[in-house]
């Protein structure tokens, strides 16, 4: 049976179908907060499919489309999911360029966001899962949608993207959290994603103010080092984390320039997470107060 | 003679708490980032002789954004 399911996740409308038992599932229950769609007008049609021939029989695979785009080498079908979400990250990268992208998780506090950009295998997504079920709102997980020539961030509240051992432990500290099927030997490895809080989802729609930008590194031997750095170091490292910086040019230079100038930058490196979670609260939100 | 390229083909910004100079190169996407301040920027970009670049700068700017291979950056010593 094929499904067609609409997602609105501020501030683009997905129409996902697909004929994947599994894809399906997940899809109902990780997007069941999500906001309802104000419109029927669709960003982006996309499709997630059972491969067809022979191999379907033996060694099923899921392909990804993105309109009439195919953008990927179809996965394992039980990787189906994961590479849903991995191609509506990349629908965003590849297209939006009305943002500047940063390869970022964002949390905030009220109206003040907090970015941390870093790449994979920093611990990001278990330092956002921590942090976002622990009374901080998520923006997004996997990228920042800035505005141009401002401090303000778009949300883009989707899951929570958890791999290897940090699957076990979110699952450990959150019992009662949604949880995606797991996809096994992916590129990344073994991946789940984990629906955001309910109040992160009803935030979908509030901007919120960058007031500092983290740069967070778990380090399993350091329990809390911070680094505060200087504002050459801080734009280097953002925009080795930015998507789009290239191509959109001078509004993406003159956009994070301005907000390095405006905006403390640390570098975290932390083996504990109510460490972390004490310090930006009591250090970086109580200063952009 | 360098001067214009770099002025041409590149945006640069120097950071207020005086860390350094970051150049941004609009048609390739590369980045750099020298310690120049502010001051220094300024030196540089107005051609003042005094400013002398060391080795390591020079090939820093060398290997960035689209120089003509006709085109020596250090000129700009000889001609100022």
């Amino acid at each position: 049976m094929t499904i067609t399911k609409q997602l609105y996740l501020p501030p683009f409308t997905f129409s996902v179908t697909t004929d994947i038992p599994l894809v399906a599932a997940n899809l109902q229950r990780l997007y069941a907060h999500a906001p309802q769609a104000e419109s029927l007008l669709v960003d982006y049609p996309l499709r997630l499919e059972r491969g067809a021939g022979l191999r379907r029989l033996f060694k099923p695979q899921a392909r990804f489309f993105a309109d009439t785009q195919e953008p990927f080498q179809p996965l394992q079908l039980q990787q189906g999911y994961a590479m849903l979400e991995w191609g509506m990250n990349w629908c965003i990268a590849a297209h939006e360029m009305q943002y500047v992208i940063i390869h970022s998780a964002v949390l905030a506090k009220g109206d003040k966001a907090i970015l941390f950009p870093a790449p994979p295998g920093s611990g990001k997504s278990t330092l956002t899962a921590y942090l976002a079920f622990n009374g901080w709102r998520l923006l997004s997980d996997e990228m920042a949608l800035i505005l141009p020539f401002s401090n303000k961030v778009q949300p883009f509240v989707r899951p929570i993207c958890l791999k290897n051992r940090s699957i076990a432990l979110a699952k450990s500290w959150f019992p009662t959290g949604v949880f995606s099927s797991i996809a096994t030997d992916t590129h990344k490895g073994d991946v789940v994603h984990l629906s955001p809080p309910a109040a992160s989802w009803q935030g979908a729609l509030q901007q919120a103010e960058i007031v500092a930008v983290v740069f967070p590194s778990y380090q399993a031997d350091t329990n809390l080092d911070i680094y505060s750095l200087d504002q050459t170091q801080a734009f280097m490292q953002l925009a080795r984390n930015a998507f789009n910086f290239g191509v959109i040019g001078q509004e993406g230079f003159a956009t994070l320039t301005a907000i390095i100038e405006q905006v403390p930058a640390f570098e975290v490196q932390y083996n504990d997470l109510t460490a972390v979670a004490a310090f930006l609260e009591q250090e970086v939100l109580a200063d952009a107060r | 003679m360098a001067l214009p390229v770099l002025k041409a083909q590149t945006l640069f910004h120097s950071f207020a708490d005086g860390s350094g100079t970051v150049f941004f190169d609009p048609d390739t996407g590369e980045t750099l980032a020298l310690e120049w301040n502010a001051t220094t920027l300024q030196a540089v970009l107005s051609g003042l002789c005094e400013v002398k670049l060391d080795p390591q700068t020079l090939n820093q700017l060398r290997a960035f954004g689209s120089w003509p291979d006709s085109m020596r950056l250090d000129e700009q010593h000889d001609d100022n």
